[in-house]
């Protein structure tokens, strides 16, 4: 088939659209009036379809004469419109949340049942779903839940980061509102950033990614927050056992702007401050900084019916650290303080332009800050002397950021977005300060590497296109990266298909490049925030892939959505640090620490869910393989990947009990880490060459396994009598019902041996969370 | 309240007794097929006067006891395919005498120790190093770790194109105490390319400088600043196996109780069996005094 005869069926349905008019607006929620993400609109007369975009956006072109338009969304109640299309037509349509919670689904693609989006690897996951999933200590965890899902893993017990298709944590592009988030940690990684009653809705594609993300290699997690409630003040909180949490929102002018406004902070400090009160004496002192705190903020204003303006920010801060000091009474002193804190802080700016009803124009700007701290200090007065020591090691990242999207509607046949985008990154690679001082020698010096500056551009476009049976996604993404005087550009192709085998089953296939300029040296050895973000250099190449899946969904009896999608994924340049490479104190390059190689990644997604009734949820499982091959590492063997997990099954309830109760219940397994462990031991030449040394030797890189992790968790919610206009209610969960001692890590240690009367090596496994209930407190008005 | 008492009792309970040992435990571990066998350690240098040592082992898992010497084994050497000498060893400690082989010369080894399958590793002899020049200086206004009478060895090699090299250096003093003193002190590198090295090891690769002419700097420490009569210098290139061998060793040894370093894998060569076959060649350049 010649080009210019495709390019001509290409364009067919934009010359068909002579004699047409088209319908856009906005698509809110009645009661708060916020815009609902994904919602649809359809005529019953030509079956005619659109949705509404991440800003309740949409634009549905018809044939002049009569329609009846249907717009609809998971839990609304629906609203039937008639009318006589006889020019373009402004409509901006308000839904009622009119159905109960127990019927809220979960699925891939809200507008659109399982079967009938082209998009695939796909999955939007309620807020008020996530909230109803067990918690630990009762700290509600978006991450937590996406580790439920098939094809997603978590990394240890406990752990909120999330490993997509055998990807690795960087690989997860993480929008907050359209601005990156780095580190979404906190506690070292007990528990996400991402405070769920500041958000509105959380989608992550796990492939088939659209030509409009970029920059990872392997999922792009969706987060927007709320804006605000249009219409009344309204508030929401909780108190746990080691947190509270408030979000209040409300109308700053009626209908035209709004704010949210959310906040969380633990009180671990504040609990134990009075133990260690206690424990003070007049010479001696001793405090311990263990906290972490999250504040959302958003505002938003509707100019006029063509213009809107939102302006967000999160700011987060952990901060962990233990200091001591000692005084005596000729005069003398001693102190040390130890810690390390690290944070983020987003901030983003955008501005909606409907420039005509067929084109809606998203310009945004955004600010990004991630740093990490480690500090030491030792201070020793024995006047006249005094001695001191002091060190500190930081790293970080900030970006700064501007893109404009655009999406048209030529027709119900076409949904063309395309945009350009640029991000100026600055990379703090790891610097360490030393502050010595003794005797006469003052030393006050910093070692490390000088911050990177880098320029990351972008453009795409796609079609999401609709024949008949077929549907299609096609784009493209081009990008480039500029750094250290050298340009990386990249090509990254992106096409997604579907094909109607009957009403009620839909084959689909997908296949995506990606290209990431920005890396994570992650330690596996430690469990301490010590991520380091850097970019590709004139050394370090970008990392690719090209990820291919296959799948098939079907609805059964109108409430079971079953999916099943196998995927191929190679990697190529992907990071680790060299064996025995230490990124701390280290006044070594990071680029000479860190070796590039491949990694490939394959397996079967299944995915049962019931979306209604009283009793919801889903079950997923996994069977998958996952490894790297570095020429450094492991004698250039390829050896499997830390989270090479080879089956991995989850089942998630709800239950609606009465209307006060509601039960739920999750249940994991999962294949066990692999480790790398001595496994054979033996004598040798020592260093001299003449001397004889034990020495241990491993097998294959991450060739131990851990024992399997499992675990039950519950929980149950009672909503006690409505007081006044506040709706109060209690939460209970227990982590880990049946106590599984699930592996953190494992070491080595001796343990007395009663039949040899001696000592002998064995593998010990640390655990660190067992049975742990917890009760706390919400309300609501 | 009293039947709430007892459920809250019986709560608590649960929860502790839930947790009786369960933060360690002593576990097993699923791995892959690694089994016990025999290890065989033999790092040799040529040309020497010495005898070159090797040692035999038990190789156990290591969760099992610590390793014996094997008390009985026999090597046999094999130069370019052909027969060169056959050693009986006993206690497991072994050293090759007035055996010597060239560089590109082919030396392997099998070890058969009753009860176990025959362990096999070969390497090729690695070349002798064009050195083109020696610049020693004893210089006394060189401070390192507040020792004087540093040592100093600026080498200037010509490294062989085409292939990875790998180099170690050793210095030889000989007194004129009748009998020749001897010091093999091993050098730590100074050389700025290397000086920043995480694994310190004495070993350098030629990765930044191969085919090309070098200077590559040692220092000693001057341990025996007593006035030697000769001083030679000892440039000794190694093979891959010698290299990646050492390399891992001593970035094990560093790296061990190090939370935030990378496990490291021990490089072997050993075939049907554990440990390391590995070779070395001295070239000498004489310094005179």
């Amino acid at each position: 088939m010649s080009r210019p005869f495709l390019f001509l069926l290409w364009m067919l349905p934009f010359f068909a659209l002579a004699q047409k008019y088209t319908i856009h607006g906005v698509i809110r929620d009645k009661a708060s009036g916020e815009s609902l993400i994904a919602a649809g609109v359809y005529d019953l007369n030509s079956l005619a379809g659109a949705n509404t975009n991440s800003y309740g956006f949409y634009s549905l072109t018809l044939p002049a004469g009569k329609v009846r338009l249907r717009y609809f969304y998971v839990g609304y109640e629906e609203v039937l419109l008639e009318f006589e299309l006889s020019r373009d037509t402004t409509l901006d349509v308000k839904l009622s949340a009119g159905i109960q919670l127990g019927e809220v689904e979960i699925t891939a693609g809200r507008e659109e049942s399982i079967e009938r989006t082209t998009r695939m690897s796909t999955v939007d996951l309620p807020v008020d779903q996530i909230k109803k999933v067990p918690a630990l200590l009762g700290e509600v965890d978006v991450l937590k839940a996406l580790q439920l899902l098939p094809g997603v893993s978590g990394g240890n017990e406990g752990t909120s980061g999330i490993y997509v298709r055998g990807g690795s944590p960087d690989q997860n592009l993480i929008l907050l509102d359209g601005t990156p988030v780095y580190n979404v940690f906190h506690l070292g990684g007990i528990f996400s950033v991402f405070n769920a009653d500041a958000l509105k809705n959380v989608t992550l594609t796990k492939g088939g990614f659209p030509a409009r993300f970029g920059g990872r290699l392997s999922s792009v997690l969706e987060l927007n927050m709320k804006e605000g409630n249009m219409n009344e003040f309204k508030g929401e909180g909780g108190l746990g056992l080691i947190s509270s949490r408030a979000t209040f929102e409300g109308p700053i002018v009626k209908d035209k702007a709004s704010f949210m406004v959310s906040g969380r902070r633990t009180y671990l400090d504040l609990v134990t401050a009075p133990i260690f009160a206690l424990a003070q004496s007049d010479s001696q002192d001793f405090g311990l900084k263990l906290y972490f705190y999250d504040l959302n903020a958003k505002m938003n204003w509707i100019v006029n019916e063509k213009h809107r303006l939102y302006l967000s920010g999160y700011f987060g801060q952990d901060v962990f650290g233990a200091d001591f000091s000692e005084r005596e009474s000729n005069g003398a002193s001693s102190s040390f303080d130890n810690g390390l804190n690290w944070g983020n802080i987003t901030t983003s700016f955008r501005w909606n332009y409907s420039i005509s009803p067929k084109l809606f124009a998203n310009t945004s700007i955004h600010y990004s800050r991630y740093q990490f701290n480690i500090r030491s200090a030792f201070e020793d007065k024995r006047p006249p002397d005094r001695q001191k020591f002091g060190a500190s090691y930081f790293s970080g990242i900030q970006d700064y950021s501007a893109r404009t999207d655009f999406d048209y509607s030529p027709s119900p046949f076409h949904a063309i977005k395309f945009g350009v985008g640029t991000t100026r990154h600055r990379y703090s690679p790891g610097a360490s300060q030393y502050d010595l001082s003794f005797s006469d020698v003052t030393i006050d010096t910093v070692l490390g590497d000088k911050p990177i500056w880098a320029t990351e551009s972008y453009l795409y476009f796609e079609d999401d296109m609709k024949f008949g049976r077929w549907g299609l996604n096609a784009g493209l993404n081009a990008s480039s990266f500029y750094v250290q005087q050298k340009t990386y550009p990249s090509l990254q192709p992106r096409l997604s298909a579907r094909y109607f085998l009957t009403d009620k089953t839909t084959l689909k296939a997908s296949f995506a490049t990606m290209t990431q300029f920005i890396n994570l040296l992650s330690n596996e050895g430690a469990g301490l925030p010590s991520d380091l973000w850097l970019p590709s250099t004139r050394r370090i190449r970008p990392q690719e892939s090209w990820q291919a899946a296959l799948g098939a969904a079907r609805v059964l009896k109108g409430e079971y959505e079953l999916s099943a999608e196998a995927y191929y994924k190679s990697m190529n340049h992907v990071i680790s640090y060299k064996e025995g490479a230490s990124f701390l104190f280290s006044n070594e390059g990071w680029e000479d620490k860190i070796t590039q190689g491949r990694g490939e990644a394959y397996g079967l997604e299944l995915f049962v869910q019931k979306k209604k009734g009283k009793l919801n949820g889903w079950i997923g499982y996994t069977l998958s393989w996952n490894y790297r091959q570095f020429d450094e590492i492991n004698s250039g063997r390829k050896y499997r990947f830390r989270y090479d997990r080879r089956h991995d099954f989850e089942i998630v309830a709800n239950y609606e009990l009465t209307k006060r109760w509601t039960l739920s219940a999750t249940w994991q397994y999962a294949t066990g880490n692999a480790i790398t462990l001595p496994l054979l031991k033996y004598q040798t030449i020592d260093n001299t060459g003449w001397g004889i040394t034990p020495v241990e030797v491993t097998g294959n890189k991450n060739a131990a396994t851990m024992p399997a992790f499992h675990k039950l968790d519950l929980g149950a919610e009672y909503k006690m009598k409505k007081r006044g206009f506040i709706q109060h209610s209690l939460v209970f969960s227990v982590y880990n019902a049946y106590a599984r001692a699930n592996p953190f890590y494992i070491v080595t240690d001796q343990d007395y041996d009663p039949q040899t009367g001696q000592n002998k090596t064995v593998f010990k496994q640390v655990s660190i969370l067992p049975l742990i209930p917890n009760v706390s407190y919400q309300f609501k008005f | 309240m009293k039947k709430s008492l007892i459920a809250c009792l019986a709560l608590i309970g649960m929860i502790f007794s839930s947790c009786e040992d369960f933060f360690y435990k002593t576990i097993d571990i699923e791995s892959e097929d690694f089994p016990p066998g025999i290890a065989l350690s033999a790092i040799w240098k040529f040309p020497t006067n010495d005898d070159n040592p090797l040692i035999v082992s038990e190789a156990l898992a290591v969760l099992d006891r610590a390793p014996k010497l094997i008390p009985k084994s026999t090597l046999t050497i094999y130069k370019n395919d052909a027969l060169a000498q056959e050693i009986e060893i006993t206690d497991g400690l072994g050293s090759v005498k007035s055996f010597s082989a060239d560089p590109g010369e082919r030396v392997r080894i099998t070890l058969e120790v009753p009860g176990y399958q025959k362990l096999e590793a070969e390497q090729t002899v690695p070349d002798s190093t064009r050195i083109l020049d020696v610049k020693f200086t004893r210089d006394t206004t060189v401070k390192l770790f507040g020792l004087e009478d540093i040592d100093l060895f600026e080498v200037r090699i010509q490294d062989d194109p085409g292939r990875p090299n790998y180099y170690r250096a050793q210095a030889r003093y000989i007194f004129d105490r009748g009998a020749a003193g001897l010091d093999t002190s091993h050098f730590i590198a100074l050389t700025p390319e290397f000086a920043n090295r995480e694994n310190q090891s004495d070993l350098i690769s030629d990765e930044i400088f191969n085919g090309r002419e070098f200077v590559l700097t040692f220092y000693d420490f001057g341990t025996f600043s007593t006035d030697p009569k000769y001083v030679f210098l000892e440039l000794i290139q190694v093979t891959r196996d010698y290299y990646l061998n050492r390399e891992s060793q001593a970035l094990s040894e560093i790296a061990n109780g190090n939370p935030f370093a990378e496990p490291v894998i021990l490089h072997q060569n050993v075939r049907q069996g554990q440990g390391i076959f590995a070779l070395s060649y001295a070239t000498e350049w004489l310094i005179l005094r």
